[in-house]
């Protein structure tokens, strides 16, 4: 703690000593002034909060305190600086001095050198690691597919340490919890559902009175965030007490928990079917519910307008319906429906973790459509259109008017390591088979404040960084963007196949 | 598409309006954030391939 008290104390006298040299070259007038300490004193807070929070263990309030401290702090120096540079004179006496350190600047600038061209062993290295590479990335996709670790029974026995397991029916999987024939029977029926992640498994604890006594999770691949919001929402609770022949409906009998709609969609549908199968099969019961209708209302009317709007360049191109249109993403399918697609939405394509389109249109179209829009058109009508996280970095850097790029050498490096980072995603989705391990975009952090550990120190790197940088996330870490552009090179290359050679 | 793959290029029209400072300022954000998720990532395979 002392360190962080002695880092601060550094950077303050440096901020400090900076003013004064700064006021000494331009007129400051009390606008100046006050937006430039305004910021520094802003900026200075939030380090000293994010540090605190980090020692005591809270990252999330070392993200929050950085992004709302820090990020405004950024924001009323970068305004400040933008007008004093621009409309405040310099001092004289300091316009001669300056002159020199100009000049000597331009002569110390290394010469720009030439690209070195890649030997020959060097290119077929590079083409080595790409072929490994996508190699690697099928191998991990069929050994992940391959192990089956669905151990129902070890499952269950994990949450009834206490009990006596007996497996009593194989389809649908049933276990009945204590002795045979003690008490009133006791039984826990598996279903699997589809939620946003991919597959998960519930018991649903039911006993001879024919009701619903306990919704166990018993296995997810959901983000760790949605799950704990649905779990502070208490959303489990509203399924006990229903008879297994009542609709159980989502809008109708249950509430969905906002911000995790397809997760709450997909545990009600995999309750139904585990109720309404032991309703026939155990109590013998006619099947009376009412069929669950199609999901299409308002949200889903707006996914589609936006999705359909994004093949019309005027809307996205020219000014006002660029920034009409820009809006609506952020606020439709940003803030108010969270439904950014991350890669591990195309990973789980690949694994074939697909929710019924009944229920989830929004997931079909913006997926489904991003990818079938590849597919069929070779266009990708996601990124710079829809994604709402571009509409956030455009708004920032249209903010701030600056567009810094790092130095060549990092810019060289920058497109191995995003391809790197790609890889690593994937492989780290395709053998845990969990697409919420590997999907690092801060776009559910952004949206719905949902994150967990370290992911809270991307969402304020990705903003601050897209303050400076033009489309910052998109260019240099953004797995989703160039996953989608490597589905259009995949594309052009197996049409180029097929093209007659002349 | 989406522009990952010009990362190699430098767009001539903000190289203008770049100093050392501001490369170093891009560098350092850039840095920070490939550790955040690196970082990230080395959480998820801790908390789930790892034993």
């Amino acid at each position: 703690m002392s360190f962080t008290w002695y880092c601060l104390g550094l950077l303050t006298t440096g901020s400090s000593i900076f003013l004064c040299h700064f006021s000494k070259r331009y007129q400051l007038n009390w606008l100046s002034w006050s937006g430039l300490t305004l910021g520094m004193v802003l900026i200075l807070f939030s380090i000293a909060w994010s540090m605190g929070s980090v020692l005591e263990g809270v990252p999330r309030a070392a993200s929050m305190g950085l992004l709302l401290f820090g990020l405004s702090g950024i924001l009323f120096l970068t305004l400040a600086f933008r007008y004093t540079l621009t409309k405040r004179p310099k001092m004289l006496q300091l316009e001669a001095e300056t002159a020199l350190p100009k000049s000597v600047g331009t002569h110390i600038t290394p010469p720009k050198k030439e690209p070195a061209k890649a030997s020959f062993v060097g290119r077929y290295i590079s083409v080595g690691i790409r072929y490994g590479a996508y190699i690697s990335l099928i191998l991990a996709l069929g050994v992940g597919l391959a192990s089956e670790d669905k151990n129902y029974e070890s499952m269950v026995r994990s949450k009834f340490k206490d009990h006596k397991l007996a497996k009593v029916n194989d389809d649908p999987v049933v276990f009945q919890l204590g002795e045979k024939g003690e008490g009133p029977g006791n039984y826990v029926l598996i279903q699997e559902g589809q939620g946003y992640g991919g597959p998960f498994v519930l018991g649903i604890r039911i006993m001879e009175d024919g009701k619903i006594h306990e919704i166990i999770p018993l296995d997810h691949k959901e983000t760790p965030a949605f799950v704990k919001k649905i779990e502070d929402a208490r959303y489990r609770d509203q399924f006990i007490g229903n008879n297994v022949s009542n609709d159980i409906i989502v809008g109708m009998d249950i509430n969905a928990v906002s911000g995790a709609t397809i997760t709450t969609m997909a545990a009600a549908e995999a309750i139904r079917n585990g109720a309404h199968l032991a309703a026939v099969e155990k109590f013998k019961l006619d099947p009376k519910w009412e069929k669950v209708p199609w999901k299409f209302g308002i949200d889903e009317i707006l996914i589609l307008a936006i999705f359909v709007l994004a093949f019309i360049s005027k809307i996205y191109k020219e000014k006002p319906w660029k920034y009409i249109y820009m809006a609506a993403t952020i606020a439709i399918v940003g803030f108010y429906l969270n439904a950014a697609i991350s890669v591990g939405n195309i990973a789980g394509l690949a694994m074939g973790y697909i929710p019924g389109i009944k229920n989830h249109l929004i997931w079909w179209v913006l997926v489904v459509g991003t990818v079938l829009g590849i597919v069929i058109l070779g266009k990708n009508v996601y990124c710079y259109r829809v994604c709402p996280f571009y509409g956030i970095e455009y708004l920032l850097q249209k903010i701030s008017g600056m567009k810094l790029n790092p130095s060549r050498t990092v810019l060289k490096q920058a497109r191995s390591f995003i391809n790197f980072l790609l890889w690593l995603s994937l492989m780290v989705i395709f053998l845990s088979k969990h697409p919420a391990l590997g999907s690092y975009e801060p776009f559910a952090m952004m949206f719905s404040l949902n994150g967990t550990g370290i992911q809270w120190f991307i969402l304020p790197m990705a903003l601050i960084g897209s303050f400076f940088m033009s489309t910052f996330w998109c260019r240099f870490f953004c797995p989703c963007g160039l996953a989608l552009t490597k589905m259009i090179q995949f594309r052009k290359s197996a049409l180029n196949l097929f093209k007659p050679k002349k | 598409m989406a522009s990952t793959i010009n990362t190699s290029k430098s767009d001539p029209k903000s190289d203008r309006n770049i100093g050392p400072g501001g490369k170093w300022l891009a560098g350092a954000l850039y840095i920070l954030t490939f550790i955040s998720v690196l970082g990230f990532i080395w959480q998820s395979i801790a908390s789930s391939i790892l034993p």
